[in-house]
């Protein structure tokens, strides 16, 4: 007997019992569309974040205090405008770099009090953190040097504060100074924000001193010239740094790609744990398909032992039972695919993210319901294929 | 050529044993047609069984060909109930869910038969039976007699060399009932051997040589024509 007539005759129960059949497969269904629902979100959100991060700038980094009661940074430890120069000129790893500072001011709009995020840095900061501009312009090394009070706002405090989408050249009191907007940055896409941006307001960092009353530096961003040189450009920004402030251990780093790192290690470890359910689900609907092909073998015993009597070998009830349960588990991850195709999208068009279904992630479906199919058929078919044929006639 | 020497069977029932067959000696030439009669229980069908290889006996030795069937593994056993022997068995057990037609397929499935020279195979068998307008029906749509004649069609479908037939006119009224024994005098003057179980003597007389039992022995054996 061929391969071809052991599916004809599986497929010839499967359809005499459609019930039997559809519970049997109702095991697989949901553990494949489990699987591929939590790995299409699961692949999606991991590209979100991906794509987020490489907007981020891979090759990013900072500097930043190391804050230790044992060794206080102190007024000469502070960075300086001429720190960040001299690193410029002579790393030539270094692409860019400037100083930021963040600041949390409360702004007057209409009556309101508004919270604002300020952020003080320089005109490079613009290439660094790859800023995106709706309209007008970032501020130059002239407004800064002359300190002039610009800002660049983002789309959701020009919201805001303005209402109308024309905020260029419009003003800004910060305390009893005005500012005036000159450019509007673009809506940052992001998983994280779900939609939200933060009220953000650029301004050149001497002006930002001129009426902050301190001139401490608190952070410096970097961008180096290539991902693979970010460690170097750390390298030298500190040793320039450490050299030139006659110290050292008073500053730290950080860089875009730990970071990147560390963010992929947490999605890993939760597609891990997300997996190893949808494996448990997968194993308890093997589990199902044992049971009901045990059943099956049992209600059948009469029709194992006429197929024996009229000479059918133990080879062919076994491949006829083993047959029948991997084209039911077959079935069952077919229809249990789609039936994840369909969640993941609905899932994701809830939360708004994308998924991503990969081949591999098909194929991988496919083998383990097959494999689910084949394993846990195999006791019931082994069962049906060793019947003592007079015994399994006389079966009632 | 079959050769059953000395055989018992016994059937262990709790604490008490029943000797279906007790020191059973029987010999069917090759081509020979053999009525077995007896009353109820006296174990016709335990004897068939074990000629057609499904079961085995507890004492004594089976020849089919001049070989020990206890010999034969699993595999063997398959092949000779596929190929050498046609077996009709008393309660008909066709497979319930299946047509007639897939029903007299079975037997050449496990022997290899391509698909489309089966169907025609199981036609031409149908047919022979008088159920050439009942393919498509299934066992639960035919009376008990074409049951039975869809049972003899699969059993004659690999053209074996021995038919064992445990009361195959037992549903039939006496026409239809003549028409099955002339199928089977055809298979006998084609050189089929044949060993038919039968209460009626009618029966009986179309095979050679008549085997009574009673109460598991071999009481006698005549010629059908001192019936
Ligand atoms: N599986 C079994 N377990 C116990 N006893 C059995 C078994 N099969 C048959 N017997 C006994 O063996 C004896 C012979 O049974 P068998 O079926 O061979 O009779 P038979 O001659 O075919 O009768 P009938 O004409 O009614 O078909 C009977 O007494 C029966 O009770
Ligand atoms: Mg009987």
């Amino acid at each position: 007997m061929n391969f071809f007539e052991s599916i004809v005759i599986a497929w010839e129960s499967i359809v005499a019992n459609k019930m039997r059949s559809l519970l049997t497969m109702l095991g697989i269904i949901i553990g494949v569309s489990s699987v591929i629902t939590v790995s299409a979100l699961g692949q999606g959100g991991r590209s979100a974040i991906n794509k987020e991060m490489d907007s981020f700038g891979a090759n990013r980094f900072g500097i930043y205090y190391n804050y230790n009661p044992d060794n206080p940074i102190t007024d000469a430890d502070a960075f300086t405008l001429q720190d960040v120069a001299v690193i410029k000129d002579i790393s030539p790893v270094v692409e860019d770099i400037a100083p930021i500072n963040w600041d949390k001011v409360n702004i007057q709009s209409r009556g309101k009090e508004i919270g604002v995020q300020i952020v003080a840095t320089t005109a490079d900061y613009v290439r660094i953190a790859n800023l995106k501009l709706d309209a007008g312009r970032f501020f130059s090394h002239e407004d800064d040097n002359a300190k002039k009070h610009v800002a660049i706002i983002s789309e959701s405090l020009s919201k805001e504060l303005f209402n109308s989408s024309v905020a260029i050249g419009k003003k800004i009191m910060v305390g009893n100074r005005p500012f005036k907007v000159i450019g509007l940055l673009g809506r940052e896409e992001s998983v994280f924000s779900m939609g939200q941006d933060s009220k953000l307001m650029y301004i050149p960092i001497s002006t930002y001193f001129s009426f902050s009353g301190s001139n401490w530096i608190n952070n410096i961003e970097g961008k180096a010239v290539s991902q693979t040189e970010v460690d170097k450009a750390i390298d030298h920004s500190l040793s320039i740094l450490h050299r030139r402030h006659r110290n050292k251990d008073k500053y730290q780093a950080w860089n875009s790609q730990k970071e990147m790192d560390s963010v992929n290690r947490v999605t890993g470890i939760v597609a891990l744990v997300i997996s190893a359910i949808a494996g448990i689900s997968l194993l308890v609907g093997g589990i199902g398909i044992m049971n009901i092909m045990l059943v099956s073998v049992t209600e059948r015993t009469r029709e194992i032992g006429i197929r024996k009597a009229l000479g059918a070998r133990e080879s062919d009830i076994m491949m006829q039972f083993l047959i029948e349960s991997l084209v039911l588990s077959f079935f069952g991850g077919t229809i249990g695919m789609f039936l994840g195709f369909g969640v993941s999208k609905i899932i994701a068009g809830l939360i708004k993210m994308p998924t991503v279904v990969s081949w591999q992630m098909i194929a991988l479906a496919f083998t383990f319901s097959a494999g689910v199919g084949v394993c846990f058929g195999l006791y019931p078919a082994r069962k049906a294929a060793y019947q003592d044929p007079i015994e399994a006639l006389r079966y009632e | 050529m079959i050769l059953v020497k000395n055989m018992t069977k016994l059937y262990k029932n709790g604490q008490n044993e029943v000797a279906a067959l007790k020191e059973v000696d029987l010999h069917v030439k090759e081509g020979e047609f053999v009525a077995i009669m007896g009353p109820s229980g006296s174990g016709k069908s335990t004897l068939m069984n074990i000629i057609g290889c499904l079961d085995k006996p507890s004492a004594g030795e089976y020849f089919l060909d001049g070989k020990p069937i206890s010999q034969l593994d699993s595999r063997r056993l398959a092949y000779v109930r596929n190929k050498k022997i046609g077996f009709i068995f008393q309660n008909i057990n066709l497979l319930p869910r299946i047509n007639s037609l897939r029903n007299v397929e079975i037997p050449m499935i496990y022997a290899g038969v391509l698909p489309n020279e089966r169907r025609k195979k199981a036609m031409e068998a149908l047919e022979s039976v008088g159920l050439g307008d009942r393919w498509y029906h299934k066992p639960n749509e035919l009376s008990g007699g074409q049951k039975q004649r869809v049972a003899i069609a699969r059993a004659l479908v690999n053209s074996p060399g021995i038919i064992l037939a445990d009361e195959p006119t037992g549903n039939l009224d006496s026409k239809s009932g003549a028409e099955i024994m002339e199928i089977f005098a055809n298979l006998h003057r084609a050189g089929t051997t044949i060993i038919l179980v039968t209460h009626e003597k009618k029966v009986a007389r179309y095979a050679q040589k008549v085997v009574t039992f009673l109460d598991g022995r071999k009481v006698e054996e005549i010629s059908s024509e001192l019936l």
